[in-house]
Order: structure tokens, then C-alpha cells, then sequence
């Protein structure tokens, strides 16, 4: 083995563990043919454990009373608290919008078949609204705590609401069936969506 | 068998506020010891962690649990301290200024009393050469030494929380601990009594 300076920054990253594996062969071969490299590295590490030394502070006693004493003046989290309102809005607004583009196609597309002769405009109206409200719900129950489960409240007073709507327009069970098969596959989807989005985050 | 990060900010954020104290415990020494080496002041630096852990506790519904709860940790911690200095060297710059007064400009003798780390030796407090050396890096070398050696962090935890390249990381560790070596060296030669296993070179 020739004479050399050792390389200061090998010895550094091997005394700090953060050498390849490969890198790390070759080094402790390396130090058991080289005492010069294996005095570094003893100096090295003597160095380093100088530095944690120098570089830790020890907080003062009270610390951790200090800090607490202040939190305390702070609320409480709640469950209710976390819920990213913002997003939840966001799929809210979106699952609204394309049940009102489906249900408006579905609507124009019965009326103009004359399936809804006898449903008032004001009934179709309050099933749209109502389902859409229904299928917000759904995006709103993915979000963890007592605060969406009682959006599912107001989704299911919603299904009931616009179904009866229905019935007293005259509509017939075929559209019911229809909407509501249609209303809970979308929820679904939105919910599997929603839920997909959350785990990749 | 005590619990972990995530299950603390859980029950945390579950309204159980003073399991928060669990976190300080755990974190304080290197919080402190990390805004230490950068602000320079013992004081200064417990009040800053301070308001590093109330930051964290008011914010900690923004915490993801998929991260490691040190690296959101000492980003909150990291932009504190940013913040805070430079805001002092704000200040420093407009005490230094000259002020307006009837009489004409004057300048202002309320001396700088909240100078950043290079100057803080200046006030006399018992310090080392080394440490001294430590608070003359530059701040792109201090930074990840201090978090490697009083946050006992991993490189791969600095790399993140500074959001620069492994690589870059190392380079700037090895460098800054390269200045500090032949400082030490010097250090130890000037002291009294014995080196340790003098290390020939
Ligand atoms: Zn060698």
C-alpha cells in the first residue's frame, strides 16, 4: 500500500454510516492494511462526537410547562376541526354539477318522449336539486367524523323528499326507480373517487 | 412501549390536548439546539421554540401522518428562524440608519441589541473558538451541519427538509465540517494539558 493522505470526507461519510454498502467493503478492507487511514478515523470520530457535543443545547427545565401553559390558551382540537372544507366543497360542486347535466339530459330527453306529462315543472326541479344535494352528501361522507355522518342524515332526508315530491307530481315508479338507481350509482362513484384521492394524499 | 408521532397528533387532534406535551418532550432538545445554532442566543432561541411548538400545535390538523412528523416539524422550525432573522437584520439595518429629527439627521444610539449569529460572540458570553467558527459559516454550510450534529438528523431527513439534492447535502456537510477540523486542530493545540492520542499526519 503506497503513502497517502487519507480522504477525509470518506472517512467522514463512513463514520457517519452514510457509505454504499460497496463503499463501505472497500473502506474497512482498506483500514485494516492502512494505519494511517485507521488513525483518521479514529480522529475522525472523536471529531464528530465533538460536534454533537458542541452542537446540542439542553432546553431549560420548564420547558415543556412553558409550552403547554400556552397551548392550553389555544383550543382543543376536534374532530370536526380537520375537514378540508375547501375540497370537500370543490367535489361537492362537481358531483352537483354533473348530476344536473345528467338529470337535465335524462329530464328533456322524458319530457320531450311524454313519460313526464303529468310531473310539474316544480317537481323536476325539486328532484333535481334534491339529488344533487344527495350526491354532495356522498363526497361529504368520505371525510372522516360525526360532522359528514350527519351530511348522510341530510342526504337520505333528501332521497326521501324528492321521491315523495315525485309521487305527488304524478310520476310514475318506473322514473323513480329510474333516478334513484342512477342517483346511487353516481354517489358511489363520487364516493370511490373521493376515497381514491384521499389515500393518494 | 411509548406511542408514535402519528399516534399522538391523532389523539391530539382527537381533543386530547395535553398529550401534546408527549411531542415536546420528545422534540424540544433538538428544536431548541437546532434554533440555537442558528439564532445564536440562548434566550432567544427557548422563545422561538416556543413559538415553533405553539405554531406546530395550532397547525397540526395540516400535518400528514404519511410524513415523517421531524421533517413538518423543522420546516416550521426552519422558516421561524428564517423569519426571525431577517427580521433582525431589518432592524439592524433601519436602527443603523440615520434618523430625522428638527435639529437635522442624527444617528441613532440604541445600539443593534438583536444582531444575527456572526455577531452574537461580541456579547461576551463564554464561548468557544469552534462554536465561534460554527455561527461564521455561511448559512448554506451552518444549516445542514446543525441539523446533521443538533437535530441528529438523517441526510436523507436534511435533504428533504431543505429540499435540496442528497448530493448537495453531503458536499455542504463535508465542507462545513472541513473548516471546522482545522479549527478544532488549532483549538486543541492552544489548549492546556495533554491531546488525547495526538494524531499524526
Ligand atoms: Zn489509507
Amino acid at each position: 500500500m503506497n503513502r497517502h493522505e487519507p480522504n477525509r470526507d470518506m472517512l467522514s461519510a463512513y463514520a457517519d454510516g452514510v457509505l454504499s454498502p460497496d463503499a463501505v467493503r472497500s473502506m474497512e478492507q482498506h483500514l485494516v492494511e492502512c494505519d494511517t487511514c485507521a488513525r483518521a478515523l479514529e480522529s475522525e470520530k472523536r471529531f464528530l462526537t465533538r460536534l454533537d457535543t458542541l452542537a446540542h443545547v439542553v432546553p431549560p427545565a420548564d420547558f415543556v410547562n412553558a409550552v403547554m401553559g400556552r397551548v392550553a390558551q389555544h383550543p382543543v382540537h376536534r374532530p370536526g376541526n380537520a375537514i378540508p372544507w375547501r375540497a370537500a366543497m370543490r367535489y361537492g360542486v362537481a358531483a352537483a354539477l354533473v348530476l344536473a347535466v345528467i338529470l337535465g339530459g335524462g329530464v328533456t330527453w322524458m319530457l320531450g318522449s311524454g313519460t313526464l306529462q303529468n310531473a310539474q315543472p316544480g317537481a323536476v326541479v325539486a328532484v333535481g336539486i334534491s339529488s344533487a344535494a344527495g350526491l354532495a352528501a356522498g363526497a361529504f361522507t368520505t371525510l372522516r367524523d360525526f360532522v359528514s355522518q350527519g351530511f348522510v342524515v341530510l342526504e337520505a332526508v333528501a332521497q326521501l323528499l324528492w321521491r315523495v315530491t315525485l309521487l305527488a307530481a304524478g310520476a310514475g315508479w318506473m322514473i323513480q326507480v329510474t333516478l334513484l338507481l342512477l342517483t346511487v350509482s353516481l354517489n358511489y362513484a363520487f364516493t370511490r373517487l373521493v376515497l381514491n384521492y384521499q389515500r393518494r394524499n | 412501549m411509548s406511542a408514535t408521532d402519528q399516534e399522538i397528533v391523532e389523539a391530539v387532534l382527537a381533543g386530547e390536548q395535553h398529550r401534546y406535551a408527549e411531542l415536546v418532550e420528545r422534540y424540544r432538545g433538538k428544536i431548541v439546539s437546532y434554533v440555537m445554532r442558528m439564532m445564536g442566543n440562548y434566550d432567544d432561541a427557548v422563545d422561538l421554540s416556543q413559538e415553533v411548538f405553539l405554531k406546530a400545535y395550532t397547525a397540526l390538523d395540516s400535518y400528514r401522518p404519511q410524513y415523517p412528523f421531524t421533517a413538518w416539524l423543522f420546516r416550521i422550525a426552519r422558516n421561524a428562524s428564517i423569519d426571525e432573522l431577517r427580521r433582525r437584520r431589518l432592524t439592524m439595518v433601519s436602527l443603523d440608519a440615520p434618523v430625522a429629527t428638527g435639529e437635522g439627521e442624527m444617528q441613532r444610539d440604541v445600539a443593534a441589541d438583536t444582531p444575527g449569529p456572526e455577531a452574537m460572540f461580541l456579547e461576551g458570553e463564554a464561548r468557544s473558538e469552534i462554536e465561534q467558527a460554527i455561527y461564521d459559516l455561511p448559512d448554506k454550510y451552518r444549516e445542514p451541519l446543525v441539523l446533521r450534529h443538533a437535530a441528529e438528523m438523517s441526510y436523507d431527513e436534511i435533504s428533504e427538509a431543505l429540499e435540496l439534492p442528497l448530493g448537495t447535502v453531503k458536499t455542504r456537510i463535508f465542507r462545513a465540517r472541513e473548516a471546522l477540523r482545522g479549527n478544532l486542530e488549532r483549538s486543541a493545540e492552544g489548549s492546556a494539558g495533554p491531546t488525547p492520542g495526538a494524531e499524526g499526519r
